[in-house]
Protein backbone atom coordinates (compact mmCIF):
# COMPACT_ATOMS: atom_id res chain seq x y z
CA UNK A 1 0.00 0.00 0.00
CA UNK A 2 2.38 2.01 1.12
CA UNK A 3 4.91 1.26 -1.92
CA UNK A 4 1.56 2.57 -4.15
CA UNK A 5 1.84 5.85 -2.82
CA UNK A 6 5.50 6.57 -2.96
CA UNK A 7 6.02 4.78 -6.63
CA UNK A 8 3.07 5.28 -8.07
CA UNK A 9 4.80 4.28 -11.78
CA UNK A 10 6.04 0.98 -10.46
CA UNK A 11 2.49 0.07 -9.54
CA UNK A 12 0.89 0.91 -12.03
CA UNK A 13 3.62 -0.89 -14.18
CA UNK A 14 3.12 -4.25 -12.12
CA UNK A 15 -0.80 -4.00 -12.84
CA UNK A 16 -0.32 -3.55 -16.57
CA UNK A 17 1.78 -6.57 -16.65
CA UNK A 18 -0.13 -8.20 -14.82
CA UNK A 19 -3.11 -7.25 -16.21
CA UNK A 20 -2.08 -8.45 -19.70
CA UNK A 21 -0.83 -11.77 -18.21
CA UNK A 22 -4.37 -12.71 -16.98
CA UNK A 23 -5.35 -11.67 -20.37
CA UNK A 24 -3.18 -13.84 -21.94
CA UNK A 25 -4.30 -16.96 -19.97
CA UNK A 26 -7.58 -16.13 -20.81
CA UNK A 27 -7.08 -15.94 -23.90
CA UNK A 28 -5.50 -19.08 -24.09
CA UNK A 29 -8.37 -21.27 -22.18
CA UNK A 30 -11.22 -19.41 -24.72
CA UNK A 31 -9.48 -20.35 -27.76
CA UNK A 32 -8.35 -24.34 -26.17
CA UNK A 33 -12.26 -23.89 -25.61
CA UNK A 34 -13.53 -23.66 -29.14
CA UNK A 35 -13.99 -27.31 -29.94
CA UNK A 36 -15.94 -28.36 -26.90
CA UNK A 37 -19.24 -27.11 -27.73
CA UNK A 38 -21.78 -25.54 -29.85
CA UNK A 39 -20.03 -22.11 -31.48
CA UNK A 40 -22.08 -19.17 -29.33
CA UNK A 41 -24.34 -18.46 -32.81
CA UNK A 42 -26.41 -15.94 -31.50
CA UNK A 43 -24.43 -14.43 -28.77
CA UNK A 44 -21.47 -13.75 -31.54
CA UNK A 45 -24.24 -11.74 -33.83
CA UNK A 46 -26.40 -9.82 -31.08
CA UNK A 47 -22.37 -8.56 -29.92
CA UNK A 48 -21.34 -7.96 -33.97
CA UNK A 49 -24.37 -5.36 -33.80
CA UNK A 50 -23.75 -3.95 -30.24
CA UNK A 51 -20.23 -3.40 -31.04
CA UNK A 52 -21.27 -1.45 -34.74
CA UNK A 53 -24.28 0.40 -33.07
CA UNK A 54 -22.29 1.29 -30.08
CA UNK A 55 -19.57 3.10 -32.51
CA UNK A 56 -21.47 3.93 -35.40
CA UNK A 57 -21.59 7.99 -34.23
CA UNK A 58 -18.58 8.31 -32.17
CA UNK A 59 -16.16 7.02 -35.43
CA UNK A 60 -18.24 8.93 -37.58
CA UNK A 61 -17.17 12.34 -35.63
CA UNK A 62 -13.85 10.93 -34.94
CA UNK A 63 -13.27 10.45 -38.38
CA UNK A 64 -14.36 13.49 -39.92
CA UNK A 65 -12.36 15.84 -37.46
CA UNK A 66 -9.60 13.79 -37.64
CA UNK A 67 -9.75 14.43 -41.71
CA UNK A 68 -10.38 18.24 -41.47
CA UNK A 69 -7.77 18.74 -39.16
CA UNK A 70 -5.12 16.63 -41.37
CA UNK A 71 -6.06 18.82 -44.46
CA UNK A 72 -5.64 21.86 -42.74
CA UNK A 73 -2.03 20.84 -40.83
CA UNK A 74 -1.39 19.60 -44.44
CA UNK A 75 -2.11 22.50 -46.20
CA UNK A 76 -0.28 24.61 -44.05
CA UNK A 77 2.99 22.61 -43.74
CA UNK A 78 2.49 22.20 -47.91
CA UNK A 79 2.13 25.99 -48.71
CA UNK A 80 5.72 26.88 -46.82
CA UNK A 81 7.47 24.26 -48.79
CA UNK A 82 5.61 24.93 -51.65
CA UNK A 83 4.09 21.43 -52.40
CA UNK A 84 0.48 22.40 -52.39
CA UNK A 85 -0.23 19.26 -54.47
CA UNK A 86 0.85 16.85 -52.55
CA UNK A 87 -2.24 17.35 -49.90
CA UNK A 88 -3.32 14.13 -50.95
CA UNK A 89 -0.24 12.53 -49.74
CA UNK A 90 0.07 14.53 -46.30
CA UNK A 91 -4.37 12.97 -45.27
CA UNK A 92 -3.84 9.49 -46.64
CA UNK A 93 -0.48 8.87 -45.39
CA UNK A 94 -1.35 9.92 -41.85
CA UNK A 95 -5.27 8.73 -42.07
CA UNK A 96 -4.84 5.56 -43.23
CA UNK A 97 -1.56 4.28 -41.73
CA UNK A 98 -2.11 5.71 -38.40
CA UNK A 99 -4.69 7.76 -37.00
CA UNK A 100 -7.90 6.10 -38.46
CA UNK A 101 -7.02 2.99 -37.21
CA UNK A 102 -5.58 4.48 -33.79
CA UNK A 103 -8.45 6.90 -32.85
CA UNK A 104 -10.81 4.51 -34.49
CA UNK A 105 -9.06 1.60 -31.59
CA UNK A 106 -9.18 4.67 -29.04
CA UNK A 107 -12.55 4.95 -29.39
CA UNK A 108 -13.86 1.83 -29.46
CA UNK A 109 -11.55 0.74 -25.72
CA UNK A 110 -14.06 3.30 -24.72
CA UNK A 111 -17.12 2.95 -25.85
CA UNK A 112 -17.51 -1.37 -26.83
CA UNK A 113 -13.97 -2.10 -24.23
CA UNK A 114 -15.72 -0.68 -21.83
CA UNK A 115 -18.96 -1.98 -22.38
CA UNK A 116 -17.43 -5.51 -22.53
CA UNK A 117 -15.63 -4.73 -19.17
CA UNK A 118 -18.59 -4.26 -17.15
CA UNK A 119 -21.22 -6.24 -18.50
CA UNK A 120 -18.74 -9.19 -17.55
CA UNK A 121 -17.95 -7.62 -14.48
CA UNK A 122 -21.42 -7.06 -13.61
CA UNK A 123 -21.92 -11.09 -14.04
CA UNK A 124 -19.46 -12.29 -11.78
CA UNK A 125 -20.32 -9.66 -9.16
CA UNK A 126 -24.36 -11.02 -9.48
CA UNK A 127 -22.93 -14.88 -10.02
CA UNK A 128 -24.06 -15.08 -13.40
CA UNK A 129 -21.12 -16.38 -14.40
CA UNK A 130 -20.31 -19.02 -11.42
CA UNK A 131 -24.13 -19.95 -12.39
CA UNK A 132 -22.39 -20.72 -16.16
CA UNK A 133 -19.43 -22.68 -14.87
CA UNK A 134 -22.22 -24.80 -12.17
CA UNK A 135 -23.83 -25.88 -15.89
CA UNK A 136 -21.34 -26.62 -17.04
CA UNK A 137 -19.89 -24.17 -19.22
CA UNK A 138 -17.33 -22.09 -20.18
CA UNK A 139 -17.46 -18.58 -19.30
CA UNK A 140 -14.60 -18.23 -21.81
CA UNK A 141 -16.40 -19.83 -24.24
CA UNK A 142 -19.27 -18.72 -23.61
CA UNK A 143 -18.71 -15.11 -23.08
CA UNK A 144 -15.19 -14.14 -24.22
CA UNK A 145 -15.04 -16.03 -27.79
CA UNK A 146 -18.63 -14.28 -29.15
CA UNK A 147 -16.86 -10.55 -27.89
CA UNK A 148 -13.43 -11.57 -29.41
CA UNK A 149 -14.54 -12.78 -32.90
CA UNK A 150 -17.27 -9.40 -33.11
CA UNK A 151 -14.48 -7.15 -32.61
CA UNK A 152 -11.87 -8.98 -34.91
CA UNK A 153 -14.54 -8.03 -37.32
CA UNK A 154 -16.11 -4.55 -36.59
CA UNK A 155 -13.23 -3.35 -35.73
CA UNK A 156 -11.22 -3.33 -39.13
CA UNK A 157 -14.71 -2.35 -40.78
CA UNK A 158 -14.98 0.52 -38.54
CA UNK A 159 -11.42 1.64 -39.44
CA UNK A 160 -12.38 1.87 -43.16
CA UNK A 161 -15.22 3.28 -42.38
CA UNK A 162 -13.27 6.16 -40.13
CA UNK A 163 -11.09 6.20 -43.08
CA UNK A 164 -13.41 7.15 -45.37
CA UNK A 165 -15.33 9.40 -43.64
CA UNK A 166 -11.65 10.96 -42.56
CA UNK A 167 -11.24 11.37 -46.67
CA UNK A 168 -14.59 13.12 -46.56
CA UNK A 169 -13.54 15.47 -44.36
CA UNK A 170 -10.18 16.45 -46.15
CA UNK A 171 -12.55 16.45 -48.90
CA UNK A 172 -14.94 19.37 -47.01
CA UNK A 173 -11.90 21.48 -46.49
CA UNK A 174 -9.81 21.70 -49.38
CA UNK A 175 -12.66 22.11 -50.82
CA UNK A 176 -14.60 24.50 -49.45
CA UNK A 177 -12.23 26.64 -47.23
CA UNK A 178 -9.37 26.14 -49.38
CA UNK A 179 -10.47 26.10 -52.46
CA UNK A 180 -9.45 23.13 -54.22
CA UNK A 181 -11.36 21.90 -57.03
CA UNK A 182 -13.15 18.57 -56.48
CA UNK A 183 -11.25 17.05 -59.65
CA UNK A 184 -7.98 18.35 -57.88
CA UNK A 185 -8.40 16.90 -54.33
CA UNK A 186 -9.97 13.56 -55.82
CA UNK A 187 -6.80 13.00 -58.28
CA UNK A 188 -3.91 13.79 -55.30
CA UNK A 189 -5.75 11.21 -53.13
CA UNK A 190 -5.86 8.50 -55.68
CA UNK A 191 -2.48 8.82 -56.51
CA UNK A 192 -1.40 8.90 -53.00
CA UNK A 193 -3.21 6.19 -51.66
CA UNK A 194 -1.46 2.80 -51.60
CA UNK A 195 -2.48 -0.74 -51.00
CA UNK A 196 0.39 -1.15 -48.31
CA UNK A 197 -0.77 1.74 -46.15
CA UNK A 198 -4.44 0.43 -46.71
CA UNK A 199 -3.35 -3.10 -45.53
CA UNK A 200 -1.18 -2.23 -42.84
CA UNK A 201 -3.60 0.17 -41.42
CA UNK A 202 -6.31 -2.77 -41.00
CA UNK A 203 -3.70 -5.42 -40.21
CA UNK A 204 -2.88 -2.88 -36.91
CA UNK A 205 -6.83 -2.69 -36.33
CA UNK A 206 -7.12 -6.44 -36.29
CA UNK A 207 -4.31 -6.74 -34.03
CA UNK A 208 -6.30 -3.64 -31.55
CA UNK A 209 -9.75 -5.51 -31.91
CA UNK A 210 -7.46 -8.47 -30.10
CA UNK A 211 -6.35 -6.62 -27.60
CA UNK A 212 -8.90 -4.30 -26.93
CA UNK A 213 -11.34 -7.74 -26.37
CA UNK A 214 -9.22 -9.81 -24.79
CA UNK A 215 -8.20 -7.18 -22.16
CA UNK A 216 -11.18 -5.91 -21.61
CA UNK A 217 -12.99 -9.10 -21.44
CA UNK A 218 -10.52 -10.31 -18.66
CA UNK A 219 -10.42 -7.36 -16.41
CA UNK A 220 -14.05 -7.94 -16.49
CA UNK A 221 -13.99 -11.63 -15.43
CA UNK A 222 -11.29 -10.34 -12.64
CA UNK A 223 -14.36 -7.88 -10.69
CA UNK A 224 -13.74 -9.03 -7.03
CA UNK A 225 -16.43 -7.58 -4.69
CA UNK A 226 -19.94 -5.70 -5.25
CA UNK A 227 -21.23 -3.57 -7.49
CA UNK A 228 -18.49 -0.81 -6.73
CA UNK A 229 -16.53 -3.41 -8.41
CA UNK A 230 -18.01 -2.79 -11.52
CA UNK A 231 -16.93 0.82 -12.01
CA UNK A 232 -13.69 -0.22 -10.93
CA UNK A 233 -12.65 -2.55 -13.54
CA UNK A 234 -14.92 -0.62 -16.21
CA UNK A 235 -11.77 2.33 -15.78
CA UNK A 236 -8.99 0.03 -15.37
CA UNK A 237 -10.18 -1.55 -18.68
CA UNK A 238 -10.38 1.41 -20.83
CA UNK A 239 -6.98 2.30 -19.33
CA UNK A 240 -4.88 -0.52 -19.95
CA UNK A 241 -6.39 -1.45 -23.54
CA UNK A 242 -5.40 2.06 -24.86
CA UNK A 243 -1.80 2.17 -23.56
CA UNK A 244 -2.01 -1.49 -24.57
CA UNK A 245 -3.23 -0.46 -28.27
CA UNK A 246 -0.28 2.67 -28.21
CA UNK A 247 2.26 -0.19 -27.52
CA UNK A 248 1.57 -2.68 -30.03
CA UNK A 249 0.89 0.83 -32.62
CA UNK A 250 4.72 1.27 -32.11
CA UNK A 251 5.52 -2.52 -32.21
CA UNK A 252 3.35 -3.21 -35.70
CA UNK A 253 4.42 -0.03 -37.27
CA UNK A 254 8.01 -0.86 -36.67
CA UNK A 255 7.29 -4.40 -38.05
CA UNK A 256 5.28 -3.02 -41.02
CA UNK A 257 8.94 -0.90 -42.04
CA UNK A 258 11.20 -3.82 -41.71
CA UNK A 259 9.16 -5.10 -44.49
CA UNK A 260 9.03 -1.68 -46.59
CA UNK B 1 -30.07 -45.45 1.85
CA UNK B 2 -27.21 -44.42 3.83
CA UNK B 3 -25.24 -43.67 0.63
CA UNK B 4 -22.86 -40.79 1.12
CA UNK B 5 -23.43 -37.45 -1.30
CA UNK B 6 -21.34 -35.46 -0.04
CA UNK B 7 -17.76 -35.37 1.71
CA UNK B 8 -15.73 -32.85 2.89
CA UNK B 9 -12.50 -33.92 4.67
CA UNK B 10 -10.48 -31.51 6.76
CA UNK B 11 -11.10 -28.67 3.97
CA UNK B 12 -9.24 -25.42 4.37
CA UNK B 13 -10.63 -22.25 1.80
CA UNK B 14 -8.88 -19.09 2.87
CA UNK B 15 -8.67 -15.58 0.31
CA UNK B 16 -5.57 -14.36 1.74
CA UNK B 17 -6.28 -13.65 4.93
CA UNK B 18 -7.21 -15.81 7.84
CA UNK B 19 -9.13 -19.07 6.79
CA UNK B 20 -13.28 -19.01 6.09
CA UNK B 21 -13.14 -22.89 6.28
CA UNK B 22 -10.69 -24.79 8.14
CA UNK B 23 -10.72 -28.21 9.56
CA UNK B 24 -14.00 -28.11 7.97
CA UNK B 25 -15.62 -31.82 7.90
CA UNK B 26 -19.21 -32.46 6.51
CA UNK B 27 -21.14 -35.91 5.50
CA UNK B 28 -24.37 -35.55 3.96
CA UNK B 29 -26.33 -38.91 2.76
CA UNK B 30 -28.28 -38.95 0.01
CA UNK B 31 -32.27 -37.89 0.40
CA UNK B 32 -31.48 -35.79 3.44
CA UNK B 33 -32.27 -31.87 4.10
CA UNK B 34 -29.68 -30.09 5.40
CA UNK B 35 -29.68 -26.72 6.74
CA UNK B 36 -26.66 -24.83 6.93
CA UNK B 37 -26.75 -21.90 9.55
CA UNK B 38 -23.96 -19.22 10.58
CA UNK B 39 -23.70 -15.33 10.57
CA UNK B 40 -23.06 -13.61 7.44
CA UNK B 41 -19.50 -14.19 6.24
CA UNK B 42 -18.96 -17.56 7.89
CA UNK B 43 -18.10 -19.43 4.72
CA UNK B 44 -21.83 -21.09 3.73
CA UNK B 45 -21.49 -19.62 0.33
CA UNK B 46 -17.86 -20.76 0.30
CA UNK B 47 -19.08 -24.36 1.22
CA UNK B 48 -21.18 -24.57 -1.54
CA UNK B 49 -19.03 -22.92 -4.01
CA UNK B 50 -16.72 -25.90 -3.03
CA UNK B 51 -19.28 -28.87 -3.60
CA UNK B 52 -19.50 -27.66 -7.04
CA UNK B 53 -15.75 -27.19 -7.81
CA UNK B 54 -16.24 -23.46 -8.19
CA UNK B 55 -13.44 -23.18 -5.69
CA UNK B 56 -10.69 -24.82 -4.81
CA UNK B 57 -9.52 -25.84 -0.92
CA UNK B 58 -5.69 -25.07 -0.42
CA UNK B 59 -6.09 -28.27 1.81
CA UNK B 60 -8.56 -31.30 2.08
CA UNK B 61 -10.57 -33.44 0.17
CA UNK B 62 -14.03 -32.84 -1.35
CA UNK B 63 -15.80 -35.67 -1.94
CA UNK B 64 -19.40 -35.18 -4.50
CA UNK B 65 -20.98 -38.50 -5.90
CA UNK B 66 -17.97 -40.74 -4.63
CA UNK B 67 -15.66 -38.16 -7.11
CA UNK B 68 -12.99 -35.86 -5.83
CA UNK B 69 -14.41 -32.72 -6.78
CA UNK B 70 -11.45 -30.68 -5.59
CA UNK B 71 -8.88 -32.65 -7.62
CA UNK B 72 -11.08 -32.38 -10.97
CA UNK B 73 -10.40 -30.59 -14.17
CA UNK B 74 -13.30 -27.48 -15.49
CA UNK B 75 -14.33 -30.24 -18.09
CA UNK B 76 -13.98 -33.30 -15.98
CA UNK B 77 -16.35 -31.94 -13.28
CA UNK B 78 -19.32 -31.62 -15.86
CA UNK B 79 -20.68 -34.76 -15.56
CA UNK B 80 -20.55 -34.22 -11.37
CA UNK B 81 -21.59 -30.54 -11.99
CA UNK B 82 -24.77 -32.45 -14.36
CA UNK B 83 -26.13 -33.98 -11.29
CA UNK B 84 -26.32 -31.01 -9.00
CA UNK B 85 -28.96 -27.69 -8.82
CA UNK B 86 -27.29 -24.70 -7.41
CA UNK B 87 -29.51 -21.99 -6.55
CA UNK B 88 -27.69 -18.69 -6.56
CA UNK B 89 -28.39 -16.38 -3.65
CA UNK B 90 -30.01 -13.80 -6.16
CA UNK B 91 -31.18 -16.33 -8.48
CA UNK B 92 -28.29 -15.29 -10.91
CA UNK B 93 -30.57 -15.36 -13.95
CA UNK B 94 -28.98 -14.16 -17.02
CA UNK B 95 -29.89 -10.75 -17.81
CA UNK B 96 -30.75 -10.70 -21.47
CA UNK B 97 -31.66 -14.55 -21.35
CA UNK B 98 -35.53 -14.71 -21.47
CA UNK B 99 -37.27 -17.31 -18.23
CA UNK B 100 -37.90 -20.05 -20.71
CA UNK B 101 -34.02 -19.81 -22.11
CA UNK B 102 -32.84 -19.56 -18.61
CA UNK B 103 -34.22 -22.06 -17.55
CA UNK B 104 -33.37 -24.52 -20.55
CA UNK B 105 -30.42 -22.97 -20.28
CA UNK B 106 -28.31 -26.78 -20.00
CA UNK B 107 -30.08 -28.46 -22.68
CA UNK B 108 -29.16 -25.52 -25.16
CA UNK B 109 -25.66 -25.95 -24.55
CA UNK B 110 -25.91 -29.50 -25.27
CA UNK B 111 -23.29 -30.16 -28.37
CA UNK B 112 -26.92 -31.56 -30.19
CA UNK B 113 -29.96 -28.95 -29.81
CA UNK B 114 -33.16 -31.02 -28.72
CA UNK B 115 -35.62 -28.86 -29.32
CA UNK B 116 -38.57 -31.12 -27.85
CA UNK B 117 -36.93 -32.05 -24.71
CA UNK B 118 -36.36 -28.14 -24.30
CA UNK B 119 -39.78 -27.33 -24.69
CA UNK B 120 -40.95 -30.49 -22.70
CA UNK B 121 -38.71 -29.73 -20.04
CA UNK B 122 -38.63 -25.83 -19.42
CA UNK B 123 -42.93 -26.25 -19.62
CA UNK B 124 -42.33 -28.93 -17.10
CA UNK B 125 -40.00 -27.44 -14.54
CA UNK B 126 -41.54 -23.61 -14.92
CA UNK B 127 -45.16 -25.90 -14.12
CA UNK B 128 -43.52 -27.27 -10.80
CA UNK B 129 -42.52 -23.77 -9.84
CA UNK B 130 -46.32 -22.05 -10.98
CA UNK B 131 -44.55 -19.70 -13.51
CA UNK B 132 -45.58 -21.28 -16.68
CA UNK B 133 -47.19 -17.95 -18.37
CA UNK B 134 -43.99 -16.04 -17.10
CA UNK B 135 -41.93 -18.40 -20.33
CA UNK B 136 -41.10 -14.59 -22.15
CA UNK B 137 -40.33 -12.26 -19.47
CA UNK B 138 -36.96 -10.98 -19.06
CA UNK B 139 -35.73 -11.54 -15.50
CA UNK B 140 -35.98 -7.95 -15.15
CA UNK B 141 -39.33 -8.13 -15.25
CA UNK B 142 -40.03 -10.27 -12.44
CA UNK B 143 -39.80 -9.84 -8.70
CA UNK B 144 -37.69 -11.02 -6.04
CA UNK B 145 -39.41 -14.21 -5.18
CA UNK B 146 -40.41 -14.95 -8.92
CA UNK B 147 -36.56 -15.19 -9.64
CA UNK B 148 -35.33 -17.39 -7.22
CA UNK B 149 -38.63 -19.86 -8.34
CA UNK B 150 -37.54 -19.35 -11.91
CA UNK B 151 -33.53 -20.32 -10.51
CA UNK B 152 -34.54 -23.34 -8.69
CA UNK B 153 -36.50 -24.33 -11.87
CA UNK B 154 -33.48 -23.78 -13.95
CA UNK B 155 -31.52 -26.16 -11.29
CA UNK B 156 -34.20 -28.42 -11.62
CA UNK B 157 -33.72 -29.13 -14.83
CA UNK B 158 -31.72 -32.77 -15.81
CA UNK B 159 -33.23 -34.15 -12.41
CA UNK B 160 -30.50 -33.72 -9.98
CA UNK B 161 -29.50 -35.65 -7.60
CA UNK B 162 -28.06 -33.12 -5.28
CA UNK B 163 -29.70 -29.45 -4.87
CA UNK B 164 -27.80 -26.34 -3.57
CA UNK B 165 -29.93 -23.88 -2.00
CA UNK B 166 -28.12 -20.03 -1.17
CA UNK B 167 -30.42 -18.44 0.97
CA UNK B 168 -33.46 -19.26 -1.02
CA UNK B 169 -35.40 -16.74 1.17
CA UNK B 170 -33.30 -14.25 2.30
CA UNK B 171 -35.06 -10.83 1.25
CA UNK B 172 -38.57 -12.09 0.71
CA UNK B 173 -41.62 -11.41 2.80
CA UNK B 174 -42.94 -14.50 4.38
CA UNK B 175 -45.56 -15.48 1.78
CA UNK B 176 -43.52 -15.19 -0.85
CA UNK B 177 -40.85 -17.03 1.02
CA UNK B 178 -43.67 -19.70 2.19
CA UNK B 179 -44.40 -20.34 -1.71
CA UNK B 180 -40.29 -21.01 -2.51
CA UNK B 181 -39.75 -22.82 1.25
CA UNK B 182 -42.97 -24.95 -0.69
CA UNK B 183 -41.15 -25.63 -3.50
CA UNK B 184 -37.99 -26.74 -1.87
CA UNK B 185 -40.05 -29.28 0.42
CA UNK B 186 -41.77 -30.51 -2.63
CA UNK B 187 -38.58 -31.29 -4.51
CA UNK B 188 -37.80 -33.30 -1.81
CA UNK B 189 -40.86 -35.66 -1.21
CA UNK B 190 -41.14 -35.73 -4.93
CA UNK B 191 -37.97 -36.69 -6.37
CA UNK B 192 -36.01 -37.82 -2.83
CA UNK B 193 -33.52 -34.79 -4.05
CA UNK B 194 -30.40 -34.43 -1.70
CA UNK B 195 -30.67 -30.85 -0.58
CA UNK B 196 -28.43 -28.28 1.01
CA UNK B 197 -30.24 -25.40 2.66
CA UNK B 198 -28.01 -22.38 3.56
CA UNK B 199 -30.02 -19.63 5.48
CA UNK B 200 -30.49 -17.70 8.15
CA UNK B 201 -33.78 -17.65 8.88
CA UNK B 202 -34.33 -20.03 12.20
CA UNK B 203 -38.12 -20.85 11.90
CA UNK B 204 -37.72 -21.32 8.31
CA UNK B 205 -34.90 -23.75 9.07
CA UNK B 206 -36.75 -25.51 11.20
CA UNK B 207 -39.44 -25.97 8.90
CA UNK B 208 -37.67 -28.13 6.32
CA UNK B 209 -34.74 -29.72 7.76
CA UNK B 210 -33.75 -33.00 8.39
CA UNK B 211 -30.86 -31.90 10.24
CA UNK B 212 -29.15 -28.64 10.88
CA UNK B 213 -25.20 -27.61 11.05
CA UNK B 214 -24.16 -24.09 12.64
CA UNK B 215 -20.30 -23.02 11.46
CA UNK B 216 -18.45 -21.08 13.17
CA UNK B 217 -14.58 -19.83 12.82
CA UNK B 218 -14.31 -22.27 9.74
CA UNK B 219 -15.91 -25.66 11.37
CA UNK B 220 -18.94 -26.91 11.89
CA UNK B 221 -19.61 -26.22 15.71
CA UNK B 222 -23.72 -27.71 16.13
CA UNK B 223 -24.63 -31.42 14.23
CA UNK B 224 -28.00 -32.07 14.58
CA UNK B 225 -31.51 -32.23 14.32
CA UNK B 226 -33.97 -29.17 14.69
CA UNK B 227 -35.00 -30.05 17.72
CA UNK B 228 -32.01 -30.42 19.17
CA UNK B 229 -30.78 -26.90 17.65
CA UNK B 230 -33.61 -25.79 19.24
CA UNK B 231 -33.14 -26.96 22.78
CA UNK B 232 -29.60 -26.71 22.64
CA UNK B 233 -27.63 -24.22 25.84
CA UNK B 234 -24.33 -23.87 24.51
CA UNK B 235 -24.33 -20.38 24.81
CA UNK B 236 -23.25 -19.66 21.87
CA UNK B 237 -26.39 -21.09 20.01
CA UNK B 238 -28.24 -19.42 22.98
CA UNK B 239 -27.71 -16.08 21.56
CA UNK B 240 -27.74 -17.00 17.83
CA UNK B 241 -31.47 -18.25 18.57
CA UNK B 242 -32.27 -15.21 19.82
CA UNK B 243 -30.64 -12.85 17.25
CA UNK B 244 -32.10 -14.75 14.70
CA UNK B 245 -35.37 -15.64 15.82
CA UNK B 246 -36.44 -11.67 16.93
N1 LIG C 1 -13.86 -14.68 -4.01
C1 LIG C 1 -13.57 -14.19 -2.80
N2 LIG C 1 -12.48 -13.42 -2.62
C2 LIG C 1 -12.16 -12.94 -1.41
N3 LIG C 1 -12.86 -13.16 -0.30
C3 LIG C 1 -13.97 -13.91 -0.38
C4 LIG C 1 -14.39 -14.47 -1.63
N4 LIG C 1 -15.52 -15.18 -1.42
C5 LIG C 1 -15.79 -15.07 -0.10
N5 LIG C 1 -14.88 -14.31 0.52
C6 LIG C 1 -14.84 -14.00 1.96
O1 LIG C 1 -15.02 -15.20 2.67
C7 LIG C 1 -15.86 -15.00 3.79
C8 LIG C 1 -17.02 -15.97 3.74
O2 LIG C 1 -17.87 -15.61 2.65
P1 LIG C 1 -19.18 -16.41 2.33
O3 LIG C 1 -18.86 -17.84 2.15
O4 LIG C 1 -19.82 -15.72 1.20
O5 LIG C 1 -20.03 -16.22 3.66
P2 LIG C 1 -21.58 -16.46 3.91
O6 LIG C 1 -22.16 -17.06 2.69
O7 LIG C 1 -21.62 -17.37 5.09
O8 LIG C 1 -22.17 -15.13 4.24
C9 LIG C 1 -16.28 -13.55 3.78
O9 LIG C 1 -15.45 -12.85 4.69
C10 LIG C 1 -16.00 -13.11 2.36
O10 LIG C 1 -15.63 -11.76 2.34
MG1 LIG D 1 -23.52 -16.28 1.35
Amino acid sequence: MKRDVVDPFGAFFRNLLQETGFAMVMLGGALRSIPTRPFPLRPFIKQLEQAGVRSFSIIFLTGLFTGMVLAYQGAITLERFGGKSLIGNAITASLLKELGPVLAALMVAGRVGAGYASELGTMVVTEQVAALRAFGTDPRQFLVLPRLLALLIMLPLLTVYANAVGLFGGYLVCVYSLDFSTLYYLRSIEESMTSQDVIGGLVKSFVFAGIIATISCSVGLNARGGSEAVGRVTTRAVVISSIMVLFADFLVTRLLYVFQ
Amino acid sequence: MTAVDIDLRNVEIGFGGPPVLHEFNLSVPSSQTLVVLGESGSGKSTMLGAILGLIRPQRGEVEVFGERVDALSERQLHPVRARIGMVFQYGALFDSETVAENVGFRIRQQPRFDAARFEREVQEKLEFVGLAEFRDRLPGELSGGQKKRVAIARALVGDPALMLYDEPTTGLDPITARKVLEVIRRIREEFGTTSIVVTHELHYAYYIADRVILIRNGRVVFDGTPEAFRAADDPYIVEFRSMEAE
